[in-house]
This record gives structure tokens, sequence and C-alpha cells, in this order.
């Protein structure tokens, strides 16, 4: 027995070493993580970033974020009053020509690299980021073009030179973060991001981004407020959810309502959940029978029962969609015909469509995704079981972000698809990038009438006035097309750190870092 | 023996080759478009323009003759996604992955053969029971649970150790034991019932006959004839390990290969997914020509017969 109590003796001895090892680990945590105030704010994000930092070469949202927290805008929403603000623009004025307006410029501000900002970097950022070829040129929609009139003072205007609505919201958001024209001029936009933000980028590594608070930011009521930022990137919720427990991070995003128990017991730890701009959305794919019958794509939106999805699979954290933007979006109407639930109306249609009671249908394509957006396979399932009732065959497939990625924006690849979209301002990507001409870019719906819609809110510019188009018109013609149908707006769900406070939740899921301090 | 070492490096490359073009041939096969993953909403044309710049407009073959000939020049490819070449991409990330395999595979490797021998000296005893039962619970319970359960309580409960990331070492304790638990098990299972077979051959009970002594015969007898088809499992055990490490650093967010691979894939990142492929499989391979190697020497019957001395 000698022998074996040596043996064990070494057992133990191997494990203290690992207790050791463990012991050096938390006392370098803690010594981040003690109790005097700290200088440094964790946030994890659930998406990876893309490592090309040119805000017009990718639409990853992680980078969206981080953009928020570095680049300044020409002006802002206010999402408490919905009207936009100045920011690096003064003012602004719209021209007797009736397609261009004119912003004054904020003196004395400075880029992270201490150069100064002056009308070219506005001409620069507008003009790189509308090009058709960047990857946000699908929300302006067309190359917008920008005339300097002196160092502060530019004139911006659409190349068709029509009347654009949009075209003050697209300042206010991701469309047009500004970006130094040196950078744009000498290509070194991909080096890492250089803006007029209230934070400056540090550097990059192990998937983790370090910005430090910008002293000379423009606005020292909007000054960063915590010296330093790591926003790092940490795929799986529940580690994400350990790490804020145990306060090693002080802000989650894109909890999970199954996690909100454990934050109920933890008095260390809130949360905010709040509706954002993303709706989802069920697409038909309009060129594929027997999706090209308008009157099967609406028996299917009818025989949908979205309030059960809401109350029982979402638990409540999302709103019936009853137009097509989210009910936060500044644009929202209510709209009177919205389809809702109705078995019966659905089986008529489908009778009317020369499908009575789903015989003749052949069995339907749905593709869903797993692991970006929460709870689809669940819904999905419930979609399916919605859809047999009334006789309508299902053939649901759950793929991976990929390949559901790659079949969302094929033509071919299903009858119906599921699919969420987030909009940074209240009007433009959502409508036009989704359903214009020529042709939907998810959907494929060539639908002239929801294009004549579209044409004449955009030239709409009396907000007012415009808002009375899209209800009046553009709802009626989306729902008579019904090519997209509408099912829920999302609920986005942050947790952070009791110390941690100013924490708003706003509905382009963005975090006003500048806002947030330790107490 | 230097034809047979020789033999066994062609037959690695060879495999090597052959998982180049499968990997290849397979990434560009299954759905999911690389253009597509980089801007979402941007138009078709917008789209194929991007395309084209990938060079994946181009057939499989003529893709596949580029990819050769830039490897020749040691040019792995670029990743669309990271913005830069895959060899920094591996440069960064090899160095963790790495930390956290020693950090499993050492330990486990010592407490496994520790117990397994343990468990055969004490046959029958409650120690060998004890033994055996953890085992098979160490085996059987799927790593993505424990990693879960472990986080909840060491690292948000106790707060002994880091949850996510990766700054130091200390970020790798957590996933390598978890990493390291299903090999103890196995290790000590096997070494257990080789042991046990040793024991009752002609060769140790002639040993025990001469009067060598219990330890010596234990020893340099029965653990050294069972070691043979140890390593054999320990070399196939390390394969499994690398497979773990993407799930282990997907849930510690430890951005090393595995996570890498993971990521590579999800945004059908085709060089970045092709690089780290081969890598771990160049690992895989190197481990498994050693082990082959060490046969030689281990076993004087496979040295005669491989016409060494």
């Amino acid at each position: 027995m000698k022998k074996l109590s040596r043996l064990i003796a070494a057992i133990v001895v191997m494990a203290m070493v690992i207790g050791c090892l463990s012991a050096c680990g938390s006392k370098g945590k803690s010594s981040d993580n003690g109790d005097a105030v700290k200088d440094t704010m964790v946030v994890l994000s659930s998406e990876a970033f893309s490592g090309g930092w040119d805000p017009a070469g990718h639409t990853v949202l992680a980078n969206v974020h981080l953009q928020h927290a570095v680049l300044s805008y020409l002006c802002e929403l206010d999402y408490e009053t919905n009207e936009v603000v100045p920011s690096l623009a003064e003012s602004w004025e719209y021209n007797d020509d009736g397609y261009s307006m004119t912003f004054h410029l904020k003196e004395g501000v400075k880029f992270h690299d201490g150069s100064d900002f002056e009308a070219s970097d506005v001409k620069a950022t507008v003009e790189w980021m509308s090009r058709p070829e960047s990857a946000r040129g699908a929300d302006w929609g067309e190359q917008y073009l920008v005339d300097i009139i002196d160092d502060y003072t530019v004139r911006i205007y659409p190349s068709s030179k029509e009347p654009r609505a949009p075209l003050l919201n697209l300042l206010t958001y991701y469309e047009c973060g500004i970006i130094s024209s040196d950078d744009v001029n000498n290509g070194t936009l991909a080096d890492g991001l250089n803006g007029t933000g209230p934070y400056k980028m540090v550097k990059y590594e192990d998937e983790t981004c370090y910005l430090e608070a910008f002293e000379d930011y423009f606005d020292p009521e909007k000054a960063a407020k915590i010296p330093n930022l790591e926003f790092r990137y940490v795929p799986e919720s529940q580690t994400r959810l350990a790490a804020l427990q145990s306060g090693e991070a002080d802000l989650i995003e894109r909890v999970e309502t199954e996690q909100l128990p454990q934050l109920d017991s933890n008095p260390d730890c809130e949360y905010i959940g709040a509706p954002v701009f993303e709706q989802k959305y069920m697409v038909f794919k309009c060129t594929q029978a027997p999706m090209d019958d308008p009157l099967v794509r609406k028996a299917i939106a009818y025989a949908i029962d979205v309030d059960t999805i809401v109350e029982n699979i979402m638990e409540g954290y999302a709103v019936k969609a009853d137009c097509w933007l989210s009910h936060v979006a500044p644009n929202y109407s209510s709209y009177e015909d919205f389809v809702t639930y109705d078995p019966e109306k659905a089986k008529e249609l489908l009778a009317e469509a020369g499908y009575p009671n789903g015989e003749g249908l052949p069995t339907l394509k749905y593709i869903t995704s797993t692991g970006f957006y929460p709870k689809t396979k669940e819904y999905a399932e419930y979609i399916v079981s919605n859809l047999a009732e009334v006789g309508i065959k299902v053939d649901l497939e759950v793929q991976e972000s990929g390949a559901w990625s790659e079949a969302l924006y094929a033509e071919d690849s299903c009858h119906m698809i599921d699919t969420g979209w987030m909009i940074g301002n209240e009007d433009n990507e959502e409508i036009a990038a989704c359903f214009n001409a020529p042709h939907g870019l998810m959907d494929f719906s060539t639908d002239e009438a929801v294009f004549a819609a579209i044409a004449k809110e955009t030239a709409t510019t009396d907000p007012a006035e415009r808002k009375q188009v899209i209800h009046d018109e553009l709802w009626p013609a989306l729902n008579n097309s019904m090519s997209t149908f509408p099912l829920f707006d999302s609920y986005m769900i942050w947790a952070y750190r009791t110390e941690l406070k100013g924490f708003k939740a706003y509905p382009t899921s963005n975090i006003q870092f500048n806002e947030l301090y330790f107490e | 023996m230097f034809s047979t070492v020789v033999k066994r490096l062609l037959q690695g490359l060879l495999v090597l080759f052959a998982v180049m073009v499968l990997i290849f041939v397979l990434l560009r096969l299954i759905p999911g478009d690389p253009a597509r993953q980089m801007s979402t909403i941007a138009s078709e044309e917008a789209v194929q323009a991007l395309r084209h710049e990938m060079g994946i407009d181009k057939s499989i073959p003529e893709q596949f003759v580029n990819y050769c000939g830039n490897l020749l020049h040691g040019n792995l490819g670029y990743s669309w996604f990271q913005k830069t070449d895959v060899i920094n991409v591996i440069k960064m990330s090899w160095s963790k992955t790495a930390t956290e395999m020693m950090f499993a595979i050492v330990p486990a490797i010592i407490l496994g053969m520790v117990f397994g021998v343990l468990a055969a000296m004490y046959q029958h005893t409650w120690i060998d029971k004890f033994i055996s039962t953890c085992s098979i619970i160490e085996q059987s319970m799927p790593n993505y649970w424990i990693a879960i359960m472990l986080i909840q309580v060491i690292c948000s409960k106790l707060r002994l150790l880091p949850a996510s990331g990766y700054k130091d070492y200390t970020y790798a304790i957590l996933p390598a034991f978890i990493l390291a638990l299903p090999l103890i098990g196995i290790i000590a299972k096997n070494v257990r019932t080789n042991m046990l077979g040793s024991v009752g051959q002609d060769f140790v009970k002639a040993a025990k006959a001469r009067g060598v002594p219990g330890a010596a015969t234990l020893f340099g007898y029965a653990i050294r004839n069972s070691l043979i088809p140890i390593i054999t499992i320990i070399g196939g055990q390390l394969g499994g390990l690398l497979g773990n490490c993407i799930i282990i650093e997907y849930i510690f967010s430890i951005p090393g290969i595995g996570l890498h691979i993971l990521n590579a894939i999800l945004r059908r990142d085709y060089y970045l997914v092709q690089a780290l492929v081969m890598l771990v499989s160049a690992v895989f391979v190197i481990i498994n020509t050693a082990i082959d190697i060490s046969y030689l020497y281990l076993d004087p019957r496979i040295r005669k017969a491989q016409g060494g001395l």
C-alpha cells in the first residue's frame, strides 16, 4: 500500500499544481475586474468581425457596431423625437433644384490620425459608399455626388438629379459614417478604422477590437466616459452569459429568453429587452410555381398563426407585424387590411387558386436558418403544422447560415424562406433594396405597382406627405403582391453589470458607447 | 529502416495531397457563396464583380491549377473575410491551439497511465472498480455539455478561471481539462487491459521465475509490452482531440485553429478553410508517421521484419 500512497500523493501534487495555475488566472482576472472604478469596458459581440475595415466592403453587423463607436455622421437620428439632428454638419437646407441639399460643416474637428475634417472627406465618403459596387450600394439606390462649395460647405445630390427623400436619413447611419479622404485616395481603408468618433481604434487582435477614448473628440458633452473599450467576439451565448455573471464582461448582446431567469436571480446583472428596426419575414420566391400565384402566397400568409408564435415561441419578445416596417421605425404606420390569422380564408384562397384543400398543390420547399436568428427552427416547425391544417404540405429544410444565405438570394432555391431585415434608417434600404426594380432582391417579384409606389414615396421629400404615400399606396401594393410576408418585429435583449450605467436600448441595436460609465 | 521511414513520409505526402484535392472540390460543391457572404444586400451585379475579383467565377479545375501554382510559391492564399494572408491567421492562432493540446495531452497521458496501472495492479478491488467507472463516465459525457456546465460553475459561480477569449495560458486550462477528460478514460482503460494481458504472458512469468523484483517486472516487461497498442490509441485520439478543439474553442471563444476553421466554413472563406484543414491533416499525418516509426524502436520484432538491426 506504500506504493499506492505515493501514487496518490503524486496525483494530489498534480492537482495542486493545476489549482495554483487556476489561482494565478483568477488573480489576474480580479485585478482586471476589481472593486475600484474600472477603466476598461468589455463588450461581447455575438457575431465575428470582418477584418476588412472598409465600411463599404461588408455588411457585417459586428463591424457596424464598431463603426458606430469610431465614426461620426453628418447628422444623427434622435430616437426620442424621430428628428434628424446636427452632428458633423451644423445645419443644412434643401436647394431650390428640389434634389440637392447643402450642408454646413463643423470646423475644428479632428480625425483620429490627427488630420482635419473638411468638405473633401464628405465628398470622398459619400461617393465611395454610394458606388453601385459598394456592399452598401443597394442602400443608397444609386450613386450620389458631392460638390465642394468651400472647405466647410458641400452640396450632396443623387446622380439621377431626381428628388430623393431618403437622402437625409442615409447620412445618419452606417451608409455614411465619415471616413478620411486620405484613406479613400491612398487605399488604406482596409488597414483599420480612422474616424472622428468618440472612440479610437487601437488594434485588432485575437477576435478582439481594442479602443480608447479619443481625447480630441469634437463634442465634449458626448465624449467617451470610459477610457478603454474591448469589443470581443464570443459566439456561444451561454459563455457570454457566464462571462457577464463572473464580471469578466460588462455588457453582452443577444441574450436568449431562456437565459433571463438566470439573470433575474443575479443581483449583479440587469437586462433590457427592446424592439429594434428588424422585422422577420417569410419570403416567397415569386417566379417558382405555384408561388407565382399571389392567391397561394396570400393563402399561406392567412394560414400562419403569428400571435401564437409571438406569445408562446418568442415568449412575448416580439411584436406581431402589421405593415412592412417595424413599429419603432419612424415611417411606420399600421395597415388596416394587413393579413391576420384566418385558416378559413386561407382555404378559400387556395380553392380560388385551383387547389381546394391543397389538392394538386406540390409539396413546398421551405428553408430556414439555424444559429443566427433566435428560435427560427421552432417557429418554422409550427408554421409547417399551420400550413398542414389548411392542406399545404411543406418540406422544411433547416440550413446553417452559409447555405441559407446563398438560398436567400437565389431565385430557385426553394418556394419560401425565412429571413430578417435590420434597417439603419427608417426607409430606404428596407423598401428600395428589398422590393425595388428590376426585381425584389430576395423574392424576385416584378410587381410594377410596388415599383411605382416606391418611386413615388422616395420622390416625396416632405416627411408627412411621404408617410401618407407609404401608407396609402405602398402598403396596399405590397399587400396585393404579398411577395414577402412580415411575421413580427424583433426584440433584442442586452444584459450588463449593475455598475455599468447609462445604457439605453436603441432600435438600430447599436450601443452608444460614449453614454456609458462605471459607478 | 531508413527506407521504411522514407516510405512512410511519402505515404503521408500522398495522403495530404488527397486531402487537399478533396477539400478544394468539396468546398466548392457545397451550397454557399463567399461573395454573397461578404455583401449580403449588394446587387447581383456587385456580387458578380466580387466573385470575379475573388477568382471564384472560374471553373473548379482552373481555380485548382491557380491554387497549386500559388502553393508552389509558398502562398497559401488570402482570407477574404479576415482581409489578410492565410499564413498570418495561422501565425496568430496556432500557438493557442498548441497550448490547449499540450495542456490536455501531457496530463491525460500521465494520469491515464497512472490510473490504468493502478487499476491493473489492484484488479477487482474498489480502486479498479472506481477507476473503471470514472473512465466510462469521462468517455460518455459529451464535451459540449461538460464545457457549458464547467463554465457555469468554475467561471461564473466560483470565478476561478476566465470563461472566454485568450490572453495568456490560464485561458487554456479549463478547455484543456475538458479535452483531456475522455482521453484520460480511454488511456486508463486500455493501459489496464494491456497490462493484464501482459502480466499473464510467458515472458513476464519467466522474469518472475528468474527472480526479477515485482516492480521491475511490471515496469520493465509488462508496461513496455503494453506501450505499442497504447501509443496507437493515443495517436488515433490526437486526431479526435484536434476535432474536439473546434467545439471547445467555439464555446470558450478561443481564437485558435479550431474556431478559425468553424468561422471560415460558415463564411465559405475557401483558402482559409483549405489551409487550416490541411494543417490539421498534416499534424495528424505527422503524428501517425511518428507513431509508425516509433514501433521500430519499441518492438524489436517489427524492426527485424523491416530489415533493421
